[in-house]
């Protein structure tokens, strides 16, 4: 092995060993940044209590002691400033008391808050007293009120500021002592790894070769082997995730089509349904038409009926006025028998006749016209019964229709259900086939990854057994400090390659894959 | 024979065969009108008999025994009960209808222009004009000897109701 060859081994050590010793730095420096985070936060939570006692004792105090003494200071300033401050102050205790606080800090805050609070109705007290001009009140308020309510709440605060402070404190010095540590570690780590890569190159450089190069090889013989068979899985999902498309786009027309069907038969039960009820509101018009004719009819016996019976009376009253007449005729032959006494009586019975003639002459008209309405009611009661028969038949009919149409509206609403049974199982097909296809689609692009990962595997197994062989090759002269070689590289020199005998563990196991092809893979991966 | 009465005509005018005739209102015993007729067996031209006023009058009827047209009577019976030659013997004369009695001055009665074909001559005296139509006034003597020959006869009366 030549030193140059070893050098270049001796470097690929280090740098894996940089490598681990990186990771574990990081790993270290999780804690170094949760370090870092605490006194920053430390940091912002002592701004924000110096801004609150601020707010009291510069802002507050100032105001009020700027009035009292006469200052270039007026009211309205003075009370603008109050109610900033008190503003300020409110935010900046809000903004900390949100911030994550250590169960010490925590007790403290509560004193500070109980203080704040109490200290609300001074500030309003010193708002009114500005706001009125109020010099007296102010005087008794800053000289009575004010530094006793102050006071404890800004004791409260320093104490809390102090916490913080030294919590921060703390912080920076862990992050000092992390990053001493760190460095060291590298330092150490990178030390050894140089020694251990120097050593490593000198001593064991030699009896890496053959396992490493039968490693190669077959992971090389592998990858070649296993790259068929991944391109033509991959070309197979593609086949497949082509033909699902392809039935999904057949399965979203059937659909379509489907979809139209069961709309129109939708239409047609809707049509059968609104025709039978036409159907039944005619046979109900009908039925309605039916009695009226036989309430006419009726109504036209009974008019026949008392026709009859007019009839009858008339007949009565001719034969009245015939016995009439007959009895004037009799009476007049007395009176002509009678002779010259009779005279007179023949005026009477003149009279007498022409009454009965009258009344002959009217029971013969009113017989006429009751004949005559008699045979108008026949004919209209003829005339009825037959539009009840026709009305009839025509509800039959119309009841039959009503039937047929009530037998089609349900075939049709069966038919509209069942295509949209068909729709909705075909969406679902359809919706089934695009998740396949898009499985597909992305088992494709998976092979498609493995299959460039086996390339760059054979690839990479390819120049790395080439380099093992060129360095056996190379070192086959040289034997200073190296290793016995094992007899495979020995046999490899000078002649064409040969394929490497392996260990029993290191036998590959074929397999078949589901598509027919051959995967070979080793039986200690 | 003519006759020409010197006081007013009394007559009872009376429908045959769409013909109307009149008879002296003094023969006429009674007017009859709507009565039953008792069907009987008569040879001849009685028809039957009928009941008035507690008598049983023979029926000739009138179309038959002047020769006319015989057709099915129309409407209610009606027949003019007469005197016979025979003091008390009356008999019916069934008619079409009865229409009226008269009182015509004598004036009114005109002979016969010529022969009348609705009868047979000899059975008519004279005739007047009532309306527009035409009454021929009838022979009784001539008209009632029909029947009185064939009660001289004695023919046997039969009810001819089964």
């Amino acid at each position: 092995m030549k030193w140059k060859d070893r050098w270049f081994f001796s470097i690929a050590v280090i740098a894996l060993g940089a490598v681990a010793a990186a990771f574990l730095c990081l790993y270290q420096s999780k804690d170094l940044f949760e370090a870092q985070q605490r006194a920053a936060q430390n940091g912002t939570a002592v701004y924000h209590l110096k801004k609150v006692s601020d707010a009291f004792m510069v802002d507050i105090i100032g105001a009020v002691q700027k009035t009292r003494n006469g200052a270039s200071w007026s009211w309205e300033e003075g009370g603008q400033a109050i109610k900033d401050a008190a503003k300020s102050a409110d935010e900046h205790w809000k903004t900390y008391t949100a911030m994550s606080l250590t169960k010490d800090e925590k007790y403290l805050s509560s004193i500070v808050q109980a203080g704040f609070l109490n200290n609300q109705h001074l500030l309003e007290q010193l708002q009114a007293a500005f706001a009125g001009k109020d010099a007296r009140q102010l005087e008794i308020l800053a000289t009575s009120v004010l530094y006793p309510s102050i006071d404890p709440m800004i004791e409260s605060l320093r104490k809390l500021e102090d916490l913080h402070e030294k919590t921060a404190q703390e912080a920076l010095a862990q992050v000092s002592s992390q990053f001493t540590s760190s460095y060291q570690f590298m330092s150490l780590g990178a030390g050894s790894f140089l020694l251990a890569g120097l050593l490593g190159a000198f001593l064991i450089g030699g009896n890496v070769y053959g396992p490493v190069r039968r490693l190669a090889r077959s992971i090389q013989g592998g990858a070649a082997q296993a790259r068929p068979a991944s391109e033509r899985a991959q070309t197979t999902l593609l086949q497949l995730q082509t033909g699902l498309d392809e039935e999904g786009r057949i399965l979203l027309q059937s659909s379509g089509t489907l979809e139209q069907a069961q709309s129109l038969a939708q239409q047609n039960a809707e049509g059968a349904g609104r025709s039978r009820h036409l159907i039944e509101e005619t046979r109900t018009l009908l039925a309605s038409g039916v009695e009226a004719s036989e309430s006419a009819a009726a109504h036209l016996r009974e008019l026949n009926d008392y026709s009859e019976k007019i009839r009858n009376i008339v007949k009565t009253i001719e034969d009245i006025a015939f016995q009439t007449n007959i009895l004037a005729l009799n009476a007049g032959v007395e009176a002509v028998r009678a002779g010259e006494q009779g005279k007179e009586f023949v005026v009477v019975v003149e009279e007498i006749r022409n009454l009965s003639q009258r009344c002959a002459q009217v029971a013969r008209e009113s017989s006429q016209l009751i004949s005559e309405n008699s045979r108008q009611a026949q004919e209209g009661l003829r005339s009825g019964e037959d539009a009840v028969r026709a009305l009839t038949q025509v509800g039959e009919k119309t009841k039959k229709a009503s039937d047929l149409l009530t037998v089609l509206e349900i075939g049709c609403y069966d038919q509209s259900k069942g295509t949209q049974d068909i729709v909705q199982a075909l969406e679902r097909v359809e919706k089934s086939a695009s998740r396949n296809g898009t499985a597909c689609e992305k088992a494709a692009t998976a092979e498609a990854q493995i299959n460039l990962q086996l390339e760059a595997l054979e690839d990479f197994s390819r120049q790395l057994g080439q380099l093992i062989e060129g360095i056996s090759l190379k070192a086959a002269p040289a034997s200073v400090g190296a290793a016995k070689e094992p007899p495979a590289l020995k046999e490899e020199a000078g002649s064409p390659r040969q394929a490497p005998t392996r260990s029993k563990n290191e036998e590959p196991i074929e397999k078949t894959g589901t598509d027919g092809s051959k995967v070979i893979r080793l039986n200690n991966t | 024979m003519e006759m020409r009465p010197m006081v007013d005509f009394n007559g009872i005018v009376f429908r045959l065969a769409g013909v109307l005739f009149a008879i002296e209102a003094i023969r006429v015993r009674e007017v009859l009108g709507g009565v039953d007729l008792q069907p009987l067996y008569v040879s001849g031209q009685s028809q039957g008999f009928l009941q008035s006023r507690g008598r049983t009058l023979p029926v000739v009827d009138l179309r038959t025994a002047l020769g006319l047209p015989s057709a099915a009577h129309e409407g209610p019976n009606s027949f003019l009960a007469v005197q016979t030659g025979e003091p008390g013997k009356v008999m019916a004369l069934w008619v079409d209808a009865v229409v009226e009695m008269v009182t015509l001055p004598p004036a009114e009665l005109k002979p016969l222009t010529g022969p009348v074909d609705v009868v047979p001559p000899g059975y008519l005296m004279s005739m007047f004009i009532r309306g527009d139509e035409a009454v021929y006034l009838l022979n009784m003597d001539r008209t009632l000897a029909i029947p009185e020959r064939f009660e001289s006869e004695n023919l046997e009366l039969k009810n001819l109701a089964g």
